[in-house]
């Protein structure tokens, strides 16, 4: 039978005793879990154990691209990465774009389960249908940028994509990230520890098969509106990417500032995307297949000469390549540059509005593989307990951990990747360093399940509420609890493009030659939810653990608290849209029998 | 009055323009005349500024006002 957007093809991974081996699951399979989110708590229930350590040899990683992944249309460069989260000890789970997911598609592979723990260093190398264990040793210790550059050098072949830890994953930082292609994140959750703890540096990855596509001209239509209508669609993300509204989120007294105190920063206008396209950006990039473009790149030299010997020889004199006044940083373009995300946590919410050191911090992250959402705003917990006498210069090695203090955040990572002096607390996450510390500390923590929330205020934003009460990995923004968004999120399809329901059905139809029905659309993302929430609450997670922490009950200036009975009742009635249990969140027999997960269901016990 | 289109708005520029625009009004016209000549729809979700404070399409328009008009986005 002809395949189209999936080859029927799962790698398992055993490094504790170096063996792999094929799963073909079968057709139905790829249809009733589509991929991402799905597939990942699919296996997590298979084989991670009931209260299995997240970083111990029981859990598995599994690399999930969906049916999209790969497919030549804009927004289908995308897969996730889950497994049992180290920050929340429930279902975790993130995406990232670039080139890897769909280079990992060609090569004839729709996801990878990795088991085990290997004894040494190890890195795999997938070169299309074979897979080989190599030694990684002498990539231990080392930054993104010089692993990649040693594993390309090593095997041979530029076109090679890289996914990997940095020195924060081999350090088990709670909130370690993979990288790919040195400039794309998974980065919430903390898969990059999970990845360390088995001691799997890296995934190298080289594909030559394309995808297969069932209706090329249908595919090839959608892909031709997108850049047709760029200027009516998408004009913000091609010209700026994320972060050029900040100032509007700043205006309506909504942008997280100080630790989620205040709405509103009167330097925004300093850190935002608009300060980057003119101060430091060199250009913009883009993911697999996608015209949209929306990824910054940074280059910053420490010296004025240097920066215009780079903007000459690097750029033939088309863009001038920024210099830090102060001769403090170089920012390589090499891993990209901030999203807004990464402007408002690394900037804004620590009160920092020094651009040059937030697109240092950024590249930090990536470089050392760290989220920059759960860092920068541990980073914030614990300058606000600092300002209030919880922590003080004795917990810190004399270390002061100060809102403002652009070169202080700069150090400050570098001393949580290591694991040096307070950093090894902080590498813990906020709520675990607060469980920790004491002392009241948990009054200033802004994390949901364990999770550090986003850049979006759910005091300002009705509709990031449920997101953050809901989400099976906590405090995420992404509207994973909209069926329309958990949809995305499963087949591998990017949320920035403006697509309609009508034009995702188009691609998955063109892309898998399915005959499906909006509907059926919706099953599938309904599916993937309750999968996850039935892990979690596998995993002890009961409706107590729904619920915003306190300080989104006091008022901001421009936007009222939320109350206990606000979030309840929002948690009630997506329970019931969702056919669980109004009371308890649990799925209900019926739910389980509709979206055919009595088998999933019945290893929750 | 001085205008700031952000984001998707700035489609709304005119062709090579960037940076703050200078548009002018008649006495007495608000918000909603302004986004007319500009040509942005009525039904557009946007944020408006006005010196600095939120604004509404119904309100009435300074000579000199620092204006801003924003589309909401998210993500990152």
């Amino acid at each position: 039978m002809e395949r189209f957007g999936y080859r029927n093809k799962i790698l398992h991974v055993n490094l504790g005793d170096r063996t792999t081996w094929i799963e073909e699951p079968g057709d139905l399979f790829f249809r009733r879990y589509a991929g991402g989110r799905g597939l990942i708590a699919h296996y997590l229930l298979k084989y991670v154990p009931t209260d299995a350590d997240p970083l111990g040899p029981d859990n598995i990683l599994v690399i999930a691209p969906g049916v999209l992944t790969g497919a030549p249309v804009p927004g289908a460069g995308r897969h996730s990465v889950g497994a049992k989260s180290p920050l929340t000890g429930f279902f975790g789970e993130s995406e990232s774009g670039g080139f890897w997911g769909a280079e990992l598609k060609r090569a004839g592979w729709d996801g990878i389960v990795i088991h085990g723990v290997s004894p040494t260093p190890v890195y795999l190398w997938i070169n299309e249908g074979a897979v080989e264990f190599r030694d990684a040793a002498h990539l231990w210790g080392h930054i993104t940028g010089e692993v990649e550059e040693t594993i390309v050098a090593e095997l041979g072949d530029p076109r090679i994509r890289v996914a990997q830890i940095g020195p924060a994953g081999e350090n088990l930082v709670r909130f370690a990230c993979i990288a790919n292609d040195l400039n794309e994140v998974a980065g919430r959750t903390g898969m990059g520890a999970v990845m360390g703890s088995k001691k799997l540096k890296a995934i190298a990855v080289r594909g030559k098969t394309p995808v297969k596509i069932a209706d090329p001209k249908a595919l090839n239509a959608v892909a031709k509106w997108v850049s047709g209508t760029m200027d009516q669609n998408h004009r913000a993300f091609h010209e700026f990417g994320t972060g050029a509204a900040m100032q509007g989120k700043n205006l309506e007294g909504g942008m997280p500032t100080l630790n989620y105190r205040l709405g509103a920063f009167d330097d925004v206008a300093k850190v935002d995307a608009i300060a980057v396209r003119d101060q430091v950006r060199v250009r913009m990039g883009a993911c697999y297949a996608c015209s949209v473009r929306c990824k910054k790149v940074v280059h910053i030299e420490e010296r004025e000469e240097k920066a215009r010997q780079a903007s000459a020889e690097l750029y033939q004199g088309k863009v001038n390549v920024a210099f830090d006044p102060l001769g403090r940083y170089h920012v390589d373009p090499k891993y990209g540059g901030p999203e807004y995300e990464s402007l408002a946590s690394l900037g804004v919410n620590l009160g920092v509005d020094d651009l040059i050191a937030v697109c240092k911090s950024n590249e930090m992250c990536n470089y050392l593989a760290m989220d920059t959402v759960s860092l920068g705003t541990t980073l914030a917990w614990a300058m606000e307990c600092f300002e209030r006498g919880i922590l003080t210069l004795e917990d810190t090695d004399g270390v002061p951990l100060r809102f403002h203090d652009a070169d202080g955040v700069v150090k400050l990572i570098e001393m949580i990747a290591y694991r040096r002096g307070i950093g090894h607390l902080l590498a813990e996450g906020s709520q675990r360093a607060s469980a920790r510390l004491g002392r009241g500390s948990d009054e200033y923590l802004t994390t949901v399940k364990g999770l550090e929330m986003a850049m979006h205020d759910p005091r300002h934003m009705p509709v990031m509420r449920a997101s953050y009460l809901l989400a099976p990995t906590g405090g995420d923004h992404m509207r994973q609890t909209s069926n329309r968004n958990g949809l995305r999120n499963q087949i591998g399809l990017c949320h920035f493009p403006a697509y309609e329901d009508p034009q995702s059905l188009d691609i998955m139809k063109a892309v898998t030659g399915w005959d499906l029905t909006p509907e059926e659309m919706v099953t599938m993302a309904h599916r993937g939810l309750t999968l996850a929430r039935l892990f979690n609450l596998r995993e002890g997670l009961t409706r107590a653990d729904d619920r915003l922490p306190r300080r989104f009950s006091d008022p901001l200036p421009k936007h009222a608290g939320l109350t206990v009975e606000q979030q309840a009742k929002i948690v009630s009635d997506y329970y019931v849209e969702q056919g669980w249990d109004a009371e308890t969140g649990v799925p209900t027999a019926a739910t389980i029998r509709e979206l055919e997960l009595t088998e999933d269901a019945a290893r929750v016990g | 009055m001085t205008v700031t289109l952000f984001a998707d708005l700035r489609r709304f520029l005119p062709r090579g323009a960037d940076g703050p625009q200078r548009y002018t009004v008649a006495p007495g016209a608000t918000i909603a005349d302004l986004l007319a000549i500009i040509g942005i729809p009525g039904d557009a979700q946007i944020t408006i500024g006005v010196d600095g404070e939120v604004a509404e399409r119904v309100t009435a328009l300074r000579d000199g006002a620092d204006v801003m008009l924003l589309s909401p986005m998210e993500g990152g």
